[in-house]
């Protein structure tokens, strides 16, 4: 392997891990927050990027504002979501098992629904932007490099709303003593939608920097969830230095995979990864749960 | 200010709280004593909104607050300071104290009370860069009454403020709710005993969910039964 | 007193469902889905076990069923070895693979161990389709449409073919009723009782000396023994097997049977079974919009009835909670 390559592959796994790590946020906000485990962050995946293309295909509307609709749309879709789905279970004991059936369900009807709606056949996204730029030997596309400029952007806005916005603070303080939250007077309700809302955002940006390079298919959400699963279990739950480094260690593994042994090898390797990891550490590499 | 009035608490089939009624005036001190797991702090948690009773009537300001979410109770005035703290262990002190003047009525008095709070607990105000989990007990307590202080109470339901606590520091957390008590607020206290401060008004004595014994303070230094069973420490 | 009620009734249900094909043995349709029914109600069973006794959020139960499957299914087609043997050797394959997967992972923290493993889900197929035609030389798992052509059992000279369902009724009917007293057997059991004890009342459990994973890991065997020995009656039962019956449709509806029942009340997952099985194909004429459906009817069912159908008592009440709402936003 020369070094242009080495590089190359390097760069894809950098940008994949970005990804990863937005989803892993995701899942990341709505656990801490509204403690939800939300198994239906993946579908929520998929029809961010379906709800693009259709915003494409079917109005002709220029991409940069079918991706901002998409990217509004969504928020309120996770507003909705926490508020009609969620908040009604919390009033059970137990409400934690039951809420995971209840996203697994979701999973199934909004993945059944993209079948019924779009049909099985792999769609396009385009990439955001066409090209690629050269430096000396080495080519990246815009597209890779806005992948990560927009990621690192989102990471940062997210990081300084939690730390310096009253709401994200507020947000933080819910994940870290319920109980104390509520005797503050907290509106912890409003929060729980926030963080539903945040974290379908995350997944729609997600969709949109990704499925370009991947293909739009119904069942392309899984790959990424499953994917930012294991960022999860490796990075900690709620750490979010270790679930960045996480996310580039994992994308950069599944890259070199792909390219030596294959692209289906990559959910295996990691699987075998995560068990070896979880045997000498059950709580992740640097897992606080 | 506040009127409960024949609240019942069960959780899940045992009874907890029986029947139980009181009332605290404006500007009143009121102290429930009794043994330990017999619903002192279910009983404020009741109150506050934490839990909600299978039957009753619990009136703040006259109006009616079961089934309302804590907030909403919180807006009202009415602040509950939890036995077990319950600090946002990741945030510093002042983010801490940031976060009890959340509601709009707290945060338009956040300065005047953030310098109040730290007039009556200075040494919060020298730790207000570190973390709340690494405060010790006495720290955390004064955190979490100057936490509560910072949502610009009319009343506060407090849980067993000097539990653990070394003794002269057991004594400058009941000078502090005293002074407090002083400056206007309502007092609901829970504790164990009644030896704790001078400015209590009355005294409720609960005994397995019931109230047995309400009047003042001195009446109550005069009950034999009383005397037994809950003095000491 | 109520004791012998209880046997009585669960007698004439049996009978009833033994001479059940007196009246079907012309409609295939419905000899099939009762022959499903009894299939997937062990498979619910066993996964309760797992999931509502032992407490252990395992998201695989279904990957052992196919392992089974996959394992009777080639060892009978390319060592020609007997069926029956083959099915029992699924079972133990399965438990083998389980109990390999179980020694690490239960010592993980519930959504952890259910992250891993729900993966298997998805690892498995992709193994399946790795090893499929074309790899090796004498060897094929059938890759993506499955293995195709399983041997079905023979008893006494009787080959057990789909053409007649009437013996393959009874077949199955027996494993059920086996593996329902089996399972019956384990819960009452001292084992049984340990694992309702650390449910139950953790901290008091494991203070008298239960050690939870010991019992964790025995079930996780045993409950994926009991999967693969049905996945094995399956895969000889249609003759095929294939990596579709691991899709995320079939974890979610089997375990919507293990829910819909009440997750830890024992024969619960049996009645689920039952249930959903007449739904789904009373949904077929839906077409694609059948699981979606399905999925809609999951969601309303948890939020009506968190406890499965022996909370039915709980669904009026449960109404009343669902529309007073006060505490809908926040403020």
């Amino acid at each position: 392997m020369d070094v242009e390559t080495f590089f190359n592959l390097l760069l894809a796994g950098v940008t994949l891990g970005a990804v990863y790590v937005l989803m892993a946020m995701g899942l990341t906000i709505v656990y801490g927050v509204a403690k939800v485990f939300n198994y239906a962050q993946g579908s929520f995946f998929c029809w961010g990027g379906y709800f693009a293309w259709y915003l494409i295909e079917r109005f002709q509307w220029n991409y940069l504002i079918s991706i901002l609709v998409t990217i509004v749309i969504s928020f309120f879709f996770g507003i909705l979501f926490e508020n009609i789905i969620v908040l009604p279970l919390r009033r059970f004991p137990n409400w934690e098992f039951t809420v995971i059936i209840v996203t697994l369900g979701c999973a199934l009807l909004l993945d059944n629904l993209i079948l019924v709606l779009f049909g099985p056949l792999s769609k396009t996204l385009p990439f955001l932007m066409e090209g690629v730029i050269t430096f000396g030997n080495f080519t990246i596309s815009i597209h890779n490099m806005l992948m990560i400029l927009i990621a690192m952007a989102i990471l940062v806005t997210l990081d300084l709303f939690l730390k310096k916005t009253r709401t994200g603070m507020a947000m933080r303080a819910v994940s870290q003593d319920i109980t104390g939250a509520k005797i503050v007077g907290l509106p912890v309700n409003r929060l729980y939608s926030y963080s539903f809302g945040i974290a379908t955002m995350l997944s729609a940006m997600s969709a949109i920097l990704l499925i370009p390079r991947t293909l739009l298919y119904p069942l392309v959400g899984w790959t990424t969830l499953l994917k930012a699963f294991v960022v999860i279990v490796l990075g900690g739950l709620g750490n979010i230095k270790g679930t960045i480094i996480a996310a580039i260690i994992l994308s950069i593994v599944e890259i070199f995979t792909s390219y030596l042994i294959g692209g289906i090898w990559a959910m295996p390797i990691f699987i075998i990864i995560m068990i070896v990891i979880l045997i000498f550490k059950p709580k992740g590499l640097f897992g606080t749960w | 200010m506040l009127k409960v009035d024949k609240v019942n608490f069960f959780y899940s089939k045992v009874q907890i709280l029986r029947n139980i009624s009181l009332r605290v005036n404006d500007g009143e001190f009121v102290s429930v004593i009794g043994p330990n797991g017999h619903g002192k702090s279910t009983l404020l948690k009741t109150i506050c909104g934490l839990l909600t009773p299978i039957s009753g009537s619990i009136k703040f300001e006259n109006k009616e607050i079961i089934g309302l979410p804590v907030q909403n109770i919180v807006d009202m005035g009415l602040v509950y300071i939890a036995e077990d703290r319950h600090l946002f262990p990741e945030m510093t002190i002042l983010e801490n104290l940031k976060m009890g003047a959340y509601s709009r009525r707290a945060r338009a008095k956040e300065e005047e009370n953030l310098e109040y709070v730290f007039h009556l607990f200075p040494k919060l105000k020298v730790l207000s860069k570190h973390f709340a989990a690494s405060l010790s007990g006495g720290e955390a307590r004064m955190l979490a009454i100057a936490r509560g202080l910072m949502s610009n109470p009319k009343f506060l339901a407090i849980d067993e403020p000097s539990f653990g606590l070394a003794p002269n520091l057991k004594v400058k957390v009941f000078k502090t709710i005293d002074e407090i008590k002083r400056k206007g607020t309502s007092i609901l206290l829970v504790e164990q005993s009644i030896i704790t401060s001078n400015c209590i008004d009355r005294v409720y004595a609960l005994e397995d969910g019931k109230f047995v014994f309400e009047g003042t303070k001195e009446d109550a230094l005069k009950n034999e039964s009383i005397i037994k069973l809950f003095l000491g420490t | 007193m109520v004791r012998k009620n209880r046997q009585i009734q669960i007698l004439i249900l049996l009978l009833s469902l033994a001479i059940l094909p007196v009246f079907f043995y012309n409609d295939r349709y419905i000899m099939n889905i009762l022959i499903l029914c009894f299939i997937w109600s062990i498979v619910a069973a066993s996964w309760d076990l797992i999931l509502g006794y032992a407490n252990v959020f395992s998201f695989g139960h279904i990957a052992f069923f196919v392992i089974g499957g996959y394992s009777s299914g080639l060892l009978v087609n390319f060592l020609k070895i007997s069926p029956w043997i083959g099915i029992l050797v699924g079972g133990i394959i399965a438990s083998m693979i389980g109990l390999l997967i179980g020694l690490p992972c239960l010592k993980l923290k519930g959504i952890y161990l259910a992250i891993v493993t729900f993966s298997l889900l998805f690892v498995l197929p992709t193994l399946i389709v790795w090893a499929g035609p074309g790899r090796f030389k004498n060897f094929s798992t059938g890759g993506t449409y499955g293995l195709q052509k399983i041997l079905p059992p023979s008893l006494f000279g009787y080959t057990f073919t789909r053409s007649n369902l009437i013996p393959w009724y009874y077949l199955t009917f027996v494993f059920f009723i086996t593996f329902l007293l089996i399972i019956y057997k384990i819960i009452h059991s001292s084992t049984g009782l340990a694992l309702v004890a650390l449910r139950d009342a953790e901290p008091l459990a494991k203070t008298l000396g239960i050690n939870d994973y010991k019992y964790k890991l025995l079930i996780f065997g045993i409950s994926s023994f009991i999967a693969g020995i049905m996945g094995a009656l399956y895969a000889h039962y249609f003759e095929a097997i294939s990596p579709a019956n691991l899709g995320l449709n079939v974890f979610l509806i089997t375990l919507v049977m293990v829910l819909f029942g009440g997750l830890g009340v024992f024969p619960g997952a049996v009645l689920g079974s039952f249930v959903i099985n007449f739904t789904n194909e009373l949904l077929r004429p839906l077409l694609e919009w059948r699981l979606v459906v399905l999925g809609a009817i999951v969601i309303i069912t948890m939020i009506l009835m968190p406890k499965g159908l022996m909370g039915i008592p709980e669904l009026f009440s449960n109404l009343k909670y669902y529309y007073s709402q006060k505490n809908r936003w926040g403020g």
